[in-house]
C-alpha cells in the first residue's frame, strides 16, 4: 500500500519536474527566433484493480509536445515571401526614383537650361559670352546622361550582386534543411517510441521561413519526418537529406547580367522573374529584367533623337565663321548582341529609320529556320518575317553578316546604350551654326510690291551643294518669272502664285504681292551674317516640339511619362508592400499567438508545477511518515 | 488570445518606428514646403508638375527675350528719332535755301551745313547696340552698313531682319535693315518722279506733282514738251512707253495743274521753247545721295534764269527726297513703337502665365502647410501615446511579483 503511494508520489514528482524543465526551457527561449512553446502531455498510467474498485497509480508524462499550427506556419511563410518581394521591389524602385526625380540630379532641370542656353544664343547671336553658355550648358547635359547612365549602369550591377549573393544564401539554406532533415531521420529512428524532435523541428521551420524571404518555396512533408523543398516552378533544391543548389552564371543573352537557374546535367533551367512567386530573388529579378530597362531604354530614346534632331537642324545652319553647321553632338548607336550559344555566324544590323516610332522596349530576333520572329519585350509583341532587311517599330533590323542558324537568337537593343555615350562634338563656341546659310534680297529697282520670305534651308541634311549659289527670280510679268543661278537649271516662265512657296537648290522661299514686270529677287550666301539667329529659333524650337511617341511628346513630355511610369511603379510597390507587411504582420501575430512564449503565463506555470511538485513531495512525506508509524507497531 | 512576449515587444518597437518614420515624413514634408517629395507620392502630380516647370522655364525665357527685345527696340528706336530729328533740319536749311534773296555765298554755307547733317545722319545709320552690333546693317551684325562715298553713301548689309520669340507663337521683329530705313527711299513722291530736261532754257518750276486718280495710273513714262509761238506758250503730252500723244498743244496757264492718265503736275513760270519735263514711276535712292545733291547744288553758283529754275527744282527734288526719308524713317520707328507696345502687352500675358503656372505648381506639389501643421500635431501626440503605453505594458510582468 505504502509502496503505491511511494511510487505515485515519484511520479508526480517526476511529472512536475518534467513540466518545471519544460517551462524553464520555453523561458529560456522566449527570443529565439522560431522556436515554439513546449508542453508536458501527462495522463493517468492503467489503475490496478482492487476489491474495492479501480486505484490510480500515479502519473506518467506521456511526450512533450510543441504548440505548432502546420497551417499558421505555412501562412507565416507565405505571406513572408510576398513581403520579402514586395518589400524588395519597393526599395530598389526608390533608388530609381530618386534618381530620375531629383530635382538636383534628374534630368529635367539639365534639359531645361540647355534650352534657355540655346535661347539666350538666339537673343545676341554675335555675342561670344553666350555661345561659350550654350556648349557650358550643353556639356552639362552631356554629363547628365552619362551620369544617369552610370548611375544606372551601377544599379544594374548592384542588382546583379544581390541576386549572386541571395542564390548563395539560398543555397546555403537549403544545404542546412537537407542536413536538418537527416538529424531528424536519425532522432527519429532513436528509441522504440518514436518522440518528436521539436528543437530541431523549430529550426528547420524557421530555415524554411528564412528560405521563404529570399525565394518562395513550398515544403511537402514526408512520411519518415523530412521534408522536400520545392520552387514555384517544381524545380526541386532539397530531396530528403540532399540540397540541389541554384546555379548563377553569366547570361548568354545579355553577359553583363547574372543568369540564374537549376543545373540539370550540362543545361541550365533557366528562372526568370515570373517564374518565381515571391521573395527578394524574384523582386530582384523583375527589377532587372523590367524596370531597369525600360529606364534606361527610355533615357537612351530621349538622347538618341535630340542627338538625331538637333544635329539635323544645325547641320542647315552656318556658323559664326561661315561654314556649314557640324555634328553637334554625339549619342550611343543602336546594338544587336547575338547570344554565345548561336550556331550560326550571323550578325544583326540595327539603324534608327523613325526617331519618331521608337519605343523604349528591346527585342528579340529569333531565326526559327524559315522566318524572323521578331518580339518585343517585355510585352510580348511579335511579328514574324520571311525575311530581313525589316522595320519594327521605326527600328530597321538587317542581316549585316552570316548565316543564321535554326534556333539562333538576337537581342536588339534599340536604344539602351543612347545616353551612355553622349557627347558634345562642337567644342569652338563660334562653330555654333546659329544662323541659316542663305539669304534673300529684292532688287534695288523693283517697281512692284512684291516681298520676299527670309527663307529656310529645306531639311533633312546634308544640305544641296549649290544652296549657298546666287539666285535670281526675274519678273517677266505679273503672273511669271525667271529662275537663273547655278543648280537650278535655269527654267523661265514660271508661273507666279502669291505666297506658294519656291524651291531650288535646297532651299525654299515664299514671295507675295504684286511684283512688277523686271523686278528681281536674289537668294544669295549669307555672308558675314554673325547676327543672324534663325537657324537657333529652329533648334531651340525643338525643345516643344512633338518629336517623339509619333509626335505626341517632347523630350520633356517623354521624360516626365518616365518619371511618372516608376513613380507610379513605386507607388505600387509601396501600397502593395504595405499590404502584404500587414499580412504578414497578422500571420506572424496569429502564429505567435499559439506557438510564441508568454512570460506570465511560464511564470504561472512555475508556480503550478512547483506546487505540484512540493504537493508531491508532501505526499511522499506522509508515505514516509505511514512506514514510520509501522516501525514503530513492531518495536513496541 | 495569447500574446507572445516576444512579438510584444518586437511589434511595439517596429509600430513606434513607423510611426516615428511618418513623423519625420510630415517633418520633411513642412522643411521644403513640398507635398509631393518623390513622384510615388503622387506619380500624377509628378509628371504634370514637371511639364508644368518646363512650362515657367518657357514664360522665364519668354520674358527674358521681351527684354532683349525691348533693349534692342529702345536702342533702334531712339536712333531712329534722331535720324528723324536730322532729316528734318536738313529739311529746313533745304526750305532756307528756296529763298530768292538768298546770294551764292548764303547757300554754300547752307550746303556745308547740309552736309553736315548728313554725316550725322551717317553716324546714327551706323550706330551700334550695347553688344557692340551694328544695329542696321541686317544679319551681318560687325559689318559697318553705310561707308562714305562720292555719291553719298554705300550699303554694305543686307536686308535680314532679326526676330526674337517673345511669347508662344509670337517671334517679333527687333531690327530694322538700313536697306528699307537709309538705303531704298523712294524718289519723288513715293508715286512718279518729275525731273526737268537738263538742257532747259526757260524759268518753268515744278511742284513735284501729285496723282489725282490713283485707279488711273499706268506706269508709263512721260514727256511734258512745251513750244512757244508767237508769244503763245503750248504743251504736249507723250506717253513715252507706248508712243502715244495724250495732250497736244493745249494752251499753257502758269501753276495750272497739267492732268494726264491720273497724274497732275503743276508747272508755273516761263518754260521756252523745247522745254521738257519728263514724269516717269519713282526710283530708289538712298537718302546720303540725296542730300549729297541737294548740298552739290546749293554749293554751285546760280546766275541766270535756266540755273534759278535748275535750283528751285533741284531744291524741290530734294524736299521730296527728305519728305519720303523721313517717313521711311518715322515708319521703321513707328513698326519699333508698336512692337514695343506688343511687348508690355505681352510682358502682362507671359508674367500671368508664369503666375498661372507658379500657382499650378503649388497645387500640384506645394504643401498645405496648415494641414501638415496639424498633422505634424497629431503624429506628434499618437507617438508620444505609444512611447508612454509601450512602456506600461513591457513593465508589467508577473515575475515582479514571486
Amino acid at each position: 500500500m505504502s509502496n503505491s503511494i511511494f511510487g505515485i508520489a515519484t511520479s508526480g514528482l517526476a511529472a512536475a519536474q518534467a513540466g518545471l524543465l519544460t517551462t524553464s526551457h520555453n523561458i529560456a527561449n522566449v527570443n529565439t527566433d522560431g522556436f515554439s512553446r513546449q508542453e508536458v502531455v501527462q495522463n493517468t498510467p492503467a489503475p490496478h484493480y482492487s476489491g474495492a474498485g479501480f486505484l490510480g497509480a500515479g502519473v506518467s508524462v506521456q511526450t512533450v509536445r510543441r504548440a505548432y499550427s502546420a497551417f499558421l506556419e505555412l501562412q507565416v511563410r507565405a505571406s513572408g515571401a510576398q513581403a520579402a518581394a514586395a518589400e524588395e521591389l519597393r526599395m530598389q524602385l526608390a533608388g530609381l526614383e530618386d534618381l530620375l526625380a531629383d530635382p538636383a540630379a534628374g534630368l529635367a532641370p539639365a534639359l531645361n537650361d540647355f534650352f534657355q542656353g540655346a535661347h539666350d544664343l538666339a537673343a545676341h547671336p554675335a555675342d561670344a559670352a553666350s555661345r561659350q553658355a550654350l556648349i557650358a550648358r550643353a556639356d552639362a547635359l552631356a554629363a547628365r546622361f552619362v551620369d544617369l547612365d552610370a548611375q544606372l549602369s551601377r544599379l544594374r550591377a548592384g542588382v546583379n550582386q544581390q541576386i549572386e549573393s541571395v542564390v548563395g544564401t539560398i543555397n546555403a539554406f537549403a544545404a542546412r534543411i537537407a542536413e536538418l532533415n537527416r538529424r531528424i531521420v536519425e532522432a527519429g529512428a532513436r528509441g522504440a517510441q518514436a518522440q518528436p524532435p521539436n528543437d530541431l523541428l523549430d529550426q528547420r521551420d524557421a530555415l524554411l521561413r528564412d528560405l521563404n524571404r529570399e525565394i518562395a518555396a513550398t515544403a511537402v512533408a514526408q512520411a519518415d519526418g523530412t521534408i522536400n523543398v520545392f520552387l514555384g516552378s517544381g524545380q526541386a533544391i532539397v530531396v530528403g537529406g540532399n540540397a540541389y543548389a541554384l546555379a548563377a552564371a553569366p547570361d548568354p543573352e545579355s553577359p553583363q547580367d547574372i543568369a540564374v537557374g537549376v543545373q540539370t546535367g550540362v543545361t541550365l533551367l533557366r528562372l526568370r522573374g515570373a517564374d518565381i512567386a515571391g521573395g527578394r530573388l524574384g523582386a530582384l529579378l523583375e527589377f532587372r529584367e523590367q524596370d531597369l530597362p525600360a529606364v534606361r531604354n527610355a533615357l537612351g530614346r530621349i538622347a538618341m533623337s535630340l542627338a538625331a534632331q538637333w544635329n539635323d537642324v544645325h547641320e542647315l545652319g552656318q556658323d559664326r565663321t561661315g561654314a556649314p553647321g557640324a555634328a553637334f553632338f554625339a549619342a550611343g548607336s543602336p546594338a544587336a548582341i547575338a547570344r554565345s550559344t548561336n550556331a550560326g555566324n550571323a550578325q544583326l544590323g540595327v539603324a534608327i529609320a523613325d526617331y519618331s516610332a521608337l519605343t523604349a522596349s528591346s527585342y528579340r530576333a529569333l531565326w526559327d529556320g524559315a522566318a524572323w520572329q521578331v518580339t518585343r519585350l517585355p510585352d510580348g509583341a511579335s511579328w514574324s518575317f520571311a525575311a530581313l532587311p525589316q522595320t519594327v517599330d521605326g527600328v530597321a533590323i538587317s542581316v549585316a553578316a552570316g548565316t543564321p542558324q535554326p534556333g539562333d537568337s538576337f537581342r536588339i537593343e534599340p536604344t539602351a546604350a543612347g545616353a551612355g555615350s553622349f557627347a558634345v562634338l562642337v567644342r569652338e563656341p563660334s562653330r555654333i551654326a546659329a544662323a541659316a546659310p542663305i539669304r534673300t534680297a529684292s532688287g534695288a529697282a523693283n517697281t512692284g510690291s512684291g516681298t520676299v520670305s527670309a527663307g529656310a534651308v529645306n531639311a533633312p541634311p546634308p544640305p544641296n551643294a549649290n544652296l549657298a549659289q546666287t539666285v535670281t527670280i526675274t519678273f517677266t510679268g505679273a503672273a511669271t518669272f525667271d529662275v537663273s543661278g547655278t543648280g537650278t537649271g535655269n527654267p523661265t516662265g514660271l508661273a507666279y502664285t502669291p505666297g506658294a512657296p519656291i524651291s531650288f537648290n535646297g532651299w525654299t522661299i515664299e514671295i507675295s504681292g504684286a511684283p512688277a514686270a523686271g523686278d528681281r529677287f536674289i537668294v544669295e550666301a549669307n555672308a558675314g551674317g554673325v547676327s543672324d539667329n534663325r537657324n537657333m529659333l529652329r533648334l531651340a524650337a525643338l525643345q516643344t516640339g512633338r518629336t517623339l511617341e509619333g509626335g505626341s511628346a517632347s523630350y520633356a513630355d517623354a521624360y516626365g511619362q518616365l518619371a511618372a511610369a516608376i513613380g507610379n511603379r513605386a507607388r505600387e510597390a509601396q501600397v502593395s508592400g504595405e499590404a502584404l507587411g500587414k499580412l504578414a504582420e497578422q500571420a506572424r501575430v496569429a502564429q505567435q499567438s499559439l506557438s510564441g512564449v508568454n512570460l506570465d503565463e511560464e511564470a504561472a506555470n512555475l508556480l503550478r508545477y512547483q506546487q505540484a511538485y512540493q504537493a508531491a513531495g508532501k505526499a511522499l512525506a506522509i508515505a514516509d511518515a505511514l512506514f514510520g508509524t509501522l516501525l514503530e507497531l513492531g518495536g513496541r | 488570445m495569447r500574446i507572445s512576449t516576444s512579438l510584444l515587444y518586437g511589434l511595439g518597437a517596429e509600430r513606434i518606428s513607423r510611426q516615428q518614420a511618418e513623423w519625420a515624413r510630415t517633418q520633411r514634408q513642412l522643411s521644403t514646403g513640398q507635398r509631393v517629395l518623390s513622384p510615388s507620392d503622387d506619380p500624377l502630380a509628378a509628371a504634370q508638375a514637371l511639364r508644368t516647370a518646363q512650362s515657367k522655364s518657357l514664360a522665364e525665357q519668354f520674358a527674358a527675350n521681351q527684354g532683349a527685345a525691348r533693349d534692342k527696340l529702345a536702342a533702334a528706336e531712339s536712333v531712329l528719332g534722331q535720324a528723324g530729328e536730322a532729316i528734318q533740319d536738313a529739311r529746313a536749311l533745304l526750305v532756307q535755301a528756296n529763298a530768292a534773296t538768298l546770294t551764292d555765298a548764303d547757300r554754300a554755307a547752307l550746303a556745308l551745313a547740309l552736309r553736315g547733317r548728313q554725316e550725322q545722319l551717317l553716324a546714327l545709320a551706323n550706330s551700334r547696340d550695347a553688344n557692340g552690333d551694328y544695329l542696321f546693317s541686317g544679319y551681318q551684325g560687325t559689318t559697318r552698313p553705310f561707308a562714305a562715298s562720292a555719291a553719298g553713301a554705300t550699303y554694305y548689309g543686307d536686308e535680314g531682319e532679326r526676330s526674337l520669340p517673345v511669347a508662344s507663337g509670337r517671334t517679333l521683329a527687333v531690327s530694322a535693315s538700313g536697306a528699307a530705313v537709309f538705303d531704298r527711299v523712294p524718289t519723288g513722291n513715293g508715286r512718279f518722279v518729275v525731273t526737268p530736261g537738263a538742257a532747259n532754257a526757260g524759268s518753268g518750276t515744278h511742284d513735284g506733282g501729285a496723282v489725282a486718280d490713283a485707279s488711273l495710273v499706268t506706269g508709263d513714262r512721260y514727256r511734258i514738251r512745251f513750244a512757244v509761238a508767237a508769244g503763245v506758250t503750248t504743251y504736249d503730252v507723250t506717253d513715252l512707253t507706248t508712243s502715244a500723244t495724250l495732250v497736244s498743244g493745249a494752251a499753257y496757264v502758269s501753276g495750272r495743274a497739267i492732268v494726264f492718265d491720273g497724274l497732275q503736275v503743276a508747272i508755273s513760270g516761263a518754260p521756252a521753247d523745247g522745254d521738257a519735263f519728263d514724269v516717269e514711276p519713282s526710283g530708289a535712292k538712298s537718302v546720303f545721295a540725296a542730300l549729297e545733291e541737294a548740298a552739290d547744288l546749293l554749293a554751285a553758283p546760280a546766275a541766270g534764269t535756266a540755273a534759278r529754275a535748275a535750283l528751285a527744282n533741284g531744291i524741290t527734288a530734294g524736299l521730296q527726297s527728305l519728305d519720303q526719308a523721313l517717313e521711311s524713317v518715322l515708319e521703321a520707328r513707328a513698326r519699333m513703337g508698336a512692337h514695343l507696345a506688343e511687348l508690355d502687352s505681352l510682358g502682362a500675358l507671359v508674367s500671368a502665365g508664369k503666375i498661372r503656372d507658379e500657382t499650378e505648381l503649388a497645387r500640384l506639389t506645394g504643401l498645405d502647410y496648415a494641414e501638415a501643421a496639424s498633422r505634424f500635431a497629431a503624429q506628434q501626440t499618437a507617438l508620444e501615446a505609444a512611447q508612454r503605453s509601450y512602456l506600461r505594458i513591457t513593465g508589467l510582468s508577473l515575475f515582479q511579483f514571486i
